[in-house]
């Protein structure tokens, strides 16, 4: 249930795993599975198209024998009885149910807000992208990885952008400070202007913010967040707390049910992951229970985003108790800080060098041990410091 | 490409282990620059530029045959250029590549050989 990437990565593991059988998706949405990390970049930019981000080309479907149907909402399910009811009044049923309905993105809630636009789907980009014409003013609320991201690719159409955040230095919390900051400071530099506030009321051609300011806008547009898509589970009566609850092989609390995706939070973990790989890599935890499979190694969470051409990484958790060791300079726009906490690295940030997350995720998913001197020196070539800690390690 | 005349373009001491070096295409005359990978005492050559979008995989993370790609981690095989996972959906182009007398030789467009 839900047509995105985390159903489509589900089929693949599955049919990479050797499952045979049927295959059903069932999407509200009418078209096949697209990506969406280009909806704020390349596609609203213009510079990619339908096609280029469809997550598989409209062939692998039948290719892989899966049923696609698309373009009506599912209504109810019975966990009892894998009975699956859509909003067209139609019904099937199935062994097994896979929760991967994704999220909508969050609304402002203040007058007039009704207005504003969001981003989260194809139709949403497409809409978006007609408005952002050069000279226009363009409001965004909030300062996160969308609202950021498409204020820099409004920017870059030619708008004039105001970003509004109540967050002093936002993302500071995920990334940590030295990155939250060397990416906060690009929107000034390229012609932004930041307010720290909230939207108090949108009215028609302007937006009265929490300050008192009153900021002109030919449109607003909303990057505060996801709302999870809980309600079908809620109605099953499945656990559900910010996320369906799920274990590690993502089972839900009714037997043979599972969810996977940005709706999914594994029980006990304090945050629901809304990345990308998290799709990719819960969608194959759940073949792997489904089809019987021994669980995968747990592996260092993963993102990246993308503004003024700059191309920020992520991996681990950023904990402020451990020491933060600088790479190059994150400030001056190409570094990494390396979060390392009794001689392990925890997390790492990158700004524009890639490289140096590869080798975090490695460093972290091992579990080598690394020194703070040896991470911070520009020489030390980091892919041999891995093999060599490897080999020198007694007993592998 | 009807003349497929291997080009001499390094000598293999010159390229270390897990290492890659890029030729640019105004040198190979292919429409792509071309990396030449060293994994072992195998070469291999895929077209640098990533089927997914416009990273460079010369760029990459060499690890067990497969060469990550540095933007979105999509995976190719070394051997057979085949995308092992997601976002890429295509496949990386291949190019012969045979060391003979301590030179690297590299044919654009022309499939790999096994018996390297
Ligand atoms: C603009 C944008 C940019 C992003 N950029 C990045 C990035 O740079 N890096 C990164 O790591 N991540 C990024 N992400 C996050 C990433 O795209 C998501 O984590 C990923 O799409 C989650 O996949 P999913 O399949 O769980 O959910 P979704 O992609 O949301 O798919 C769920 C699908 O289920 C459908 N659905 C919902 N309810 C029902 C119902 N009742 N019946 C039928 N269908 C239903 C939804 O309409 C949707 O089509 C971005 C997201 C957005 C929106
Ligand atoms: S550019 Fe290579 S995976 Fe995206």
């Amino acid at each position: 249930m839900g047509a995105g990437l985390a159903a489509v990565s589900l089929c693949a593991s599955l049919r990479a795993g050797g499952y045979t059988g049927r295959l059903t998706v069932l999407g509200d949405e009418p078209c096949h599975p697209y990506d969406r990390p280009p909806l704020s970049k390349q596609f609203l930019a213009g510079d990619r198209g339908i096609a280029e981000i469809a997550v598989q080309p409209a062939q692998w479907y039948p290719d892989q024998g899966i049923d696609m149907r698309l373009g009506i909402p599912v209504a109810a399910l019975d966990a009892d009885t894998g009975r699956v009811e859509l909003a067209d009044g139609s019904a099937l049923a199935a062994d097994v149910l896979v929760l991967a309905t994704g999220g909508r993105a969050r609304r402002l809630t203040a007058p007039g807000s009704q207005a504003a636009m969001v981003l989260r789907t194809r139709a949403d980009a497409e809409a978006l992208r007609a408005r952002l014409v050069p000279g226009a003013r363009v409001l965004i609320a909030g300062a996160g990885l969308i609202g950021a991201e498409v204020a820099a690719t409004a920017t870059h159409r030619g708008c004039h952008v105001t970003l509004v955040d109540p967050n002093p230095l936002p993302m500071e919390q995920v990334l940590g400070p030295q990155a939250a900051r060397a990416l906060h400071a690009q929107h000034a530099a390229h012609g932004v202007t930041v307010i720290r506030g909230g939207v108090f009321a949108v009215e028609p051609g302007k937006v009265t913010l929490s300050t008192g300011d009153s900021v002109p806008a030919d449109l607003v547009m909303a990057g505060i967040g996801i709302v999870p898509n809980v309600e079908l589970a809620q109605d099953a009566g499945l656990d559900v707390d910010n996320g369906v609850l799920v274990d590690a092989g993502m089972r839900s609390s009714a037997p043979g049910v599972y969810a996977i995706g940005d709706i999914a939070r594994v029980d006990g973990s304090a945050h629901r992951s809304e990345h990308w790989d998290n799709a990719r890599r819960t969608a194959d935890a759940a073949a792997r229970s489904i089809l019987g499979l021994p669980p995968e190694a747990w592996r260092a969470p993963w993102f990246w985003t993308d503004r003024y051409g700059t191309h920020l990484e992520m991996t681990g958790l950023y904990d402020p108790a451990a020491e933060a060791v600088p790479r190059g300079d994150i400030a001056a726009g190409a570094g990494s800080v390396f979060y390392v906490r009794d001689g392990r690295c925890v997390g790492a940030v990158s700004l524009d060098r890639p490289l140096d997350i590869r080798a975090a995720q490695r460093m972290i998913d091992r579990d080598v041990p690394v020194r703070a001197e040896r991470l911070a020196d520009e020489g030390t070539d980091l892919r041999k410091l891995l093999t060599n800690i490897r080999s020198d390690a007694p007993g592998g | 490409m009807s003349d497929q005349q291997p080009i001499d373009v390094f000598a293999a001491a010159d390229l270390g282990d897990g290492d890659a070096k890029t030729i640019p295409a105004k040198v190979t005359g292919w429409s792509d620059a071309i990396t030449v990978f060293r994994d072992g005492d195998d070469f291999y050559a895929l077209d640098d530029t990533c089927p997914h979008e416009k990273a460079s995989l010369g760029e990459g993370w060499l690890e067990n045959g497969e060469i990550e790609c540095p933007l979105h981690q999509s995976r190719f095989s070394l051997k057979t250029g085949v995308v092992t996972c997601l976002p890429a959906t295509r496949n990386a182009r291949t190019h012969r590549v045979e060391v003979v007398d301590g030179r690297v030789l590299l044919t654009p467009g022309l499939a790999p050989t096994d018996a390297a």
